[in-house]
């Protein structure tokens, strides 16, 4: 590998990104996450409402995020010490809302990575400048072949199957509900409303 | 009025001006586009715009070269498909070679991710959150309501069921568009429940598409990358409550489902690492 001419900040971005790849992306993605409370908020000892209160975070605090379990984020506030946040009321990155980025968790590996590719061959970096924006779109030429090659890649319902069973998936027996939340929302609003005639197509 | 009775006024008006003949004509080829518009959409026909409409995107973003990671995102998609009604339609699944954050589903069951989106995330519940919440706009047929609907009616909706090449063209140039304008807002917010419920099947913890939603309330809006998702969707905070409300009242107890976080991280390093410079 040919590092001369790079800045510092490119041998370093370069470092993390080997020392990323070799430590593994699980740790370096799941200890890297910070996040940022968007409301005060309850600390609490499980993620359960009626878990025991650890402290009230205030907005804008910052956090470490340690891991997800359902709806809820196990974080780490210093002082406050660890305990679980709803998943709503944390925002994740550490700058500052007008500084928000786009690039989050493997994300910012890719960025260092691929700079640095463009960086060591002199070449412009080939992925990633097709973009799908709503003019890309226009003037988008279709591309039969690009279909046609994801054939390649269709699984069966048996290969699918047993790729969920190897990952420990159970396939569940869940009615949707989604109709009924409908509803209970649709019911809140007749009162308002008048009743409109069923359109039952 | 009804529509027979316009055209009975019509005819009569027609006639005592002495041009019947030509003006009825026209009337009821009106009435037959119209009639042409309320036909349903052949599964057949859906899966052939569905193609159309693919190839288009295709030709904005073409697919990540990697095998391996395409057939992972496959294997995921297809086993979400066999929890849902429709399990027999030609599924594809593809990641985009784009840093653009966002996700399409096409009409008869093509599903693309953005390398941006898959990127964003951080284990194997999230991407099958957003692979259901993408089925269930298929398997709703979100796009094919929307054509058909209000301006775009006039635009794509009789052409739908036209068998005419003319009319397919059409149907394709309406199609991709509404991929820059966006579905009905209701339907985004059907589809993550539905989207939720269908990964709660698939054995998945169902927040998992709700860490998505956070992550991309995390992300600043006005960069180029989330400009067309954040245009086309309801904003992700307002999705985020809402699902929030629909997970606790109907799939908390799903929770605890696989995140199946390693075998995630595992593809998504060696597909990074097959990325990287050679020397």
């Amino acid at each position: 590998m040919n590092l001369c001419g790079h800045s510092g900040i490119m041998n370093a971005n370069r470092l993390l990104l080997l020392a990323g790849l070799l430590v593994g992306v699980t740790t370096l993605v799941q200890a890297a996450q910070s996040g940022i409370m968007r409301d005060t908020a309850d600390l609490r000892a499980a993620p359960y409402r009626d878990a025991k209160l650890v402290s009230r975070v205030p907005k804008q605090t910052k956090v470490g995020i340690i891991r997800r379990r359902g709806g809820w984020l196990k974080v780490d506030v210093g002082d406050h010490g660890q305990g679980w946040v709803r998943l709503n009321q944390v925002r994740v990155g550490s700058s500052p809302e007008q500084k928000k980025s786009s690039f989050l968790g493997l994300s910012t590996l890719w960025r260092s990575m691929t700079t640095g590719r463009s960086s060591s061959t002199g070449l412009v970096a080939t992925t990633g400048i097709r973009g799908i924006s709503a003019e890309d779109l226009k003037g988008a030429k279709p591309d039969p072949a690009a279909l046609a090659s994801l054939d390649a890649f269709a699984i069966s319902g048996s290969d699918a199957s047993s790729h969920a069973a190897n990952g420990g998936l159970v396939a569940q027996n869940i009615k949707y509900s989604e109709h009924k939340y409908k509803k209970k929302k649709k019911k809140k609003k007749k009162k308002k409303k008048k009743k409109k005639k069923d359109k039952s197509a | 009025m009804t529509p027979r009775l316009v055209k009975t006024i019509t005819v009569a008006a027609c006639i005592a001006v002495g041009i019947g003949h030509i003006t009825n004509a026209s009337a009821q080829l009106n009435l037959g586009s119209l009639f042409k518009a309320a036909m349903p959409v052949s599964e057949k026909r859906e899966i052939k715009i569905g193609r159309g409409i693919a190839a288009n995107l295709l030709g904005a973003a073409g697919p990540v070269d990697d095998p391996e990671l395409q057939i992972y995102v496959n294997r995921i998609g297809k086993w979400i498909t066999l929890q849902t009604e429709k399990p027999h339609l030609p599924w594809h699944f593809a990641i985009l070679d784009t840093e653009t954050v966002n996700a399409f589903a096409m009409p008869g069951g093509y599903v693309f991710i953005t390398r941006g989106l898959l990127l964003l995330m951080r284990d194997e519940s999230e991407l099958a959150g957003v692979l259901a919440h993408e089925i269930s706009h298929v398997i709703e047929r979100h796009a094919l309501k929307t054509m058909r609907k209000g301006e775009w009616a006039k635009l794509g909706g009789q052409a739908l069921s036209s068998s005419s090449d003319q009319d397919f063209e059409k149907i394709l140039n309406v199609g991709t568009e509404l991929y820059s304008r966006g579905l009905d807002k209701k339907d985004e917010f059907m589809a993550d429940y539905l989207g939720a419920t269908l990964a709660a099947r698939a054995g998945y913890d169902p927040y998992g598409l709700l860490a998505v939603l956070q992550t991309l309330a995390s992300v600043n809006p006005t960069d180029d990358a989330v400009a067309l998702m954040f245009k086309t969707h309801p904003p992700p905070e307002e999705r985020m409550d809402r699902l929030t409300d629909f997970l606790d009242d109907k799939l908390g107890k799903y929770a605890e489902q696989a995140v199946n976080a390693e075998r995630f991280a595992r593809i998504m390093q060696s597909y990074m690492k097959r990325q990287q410079p050679s020397g």
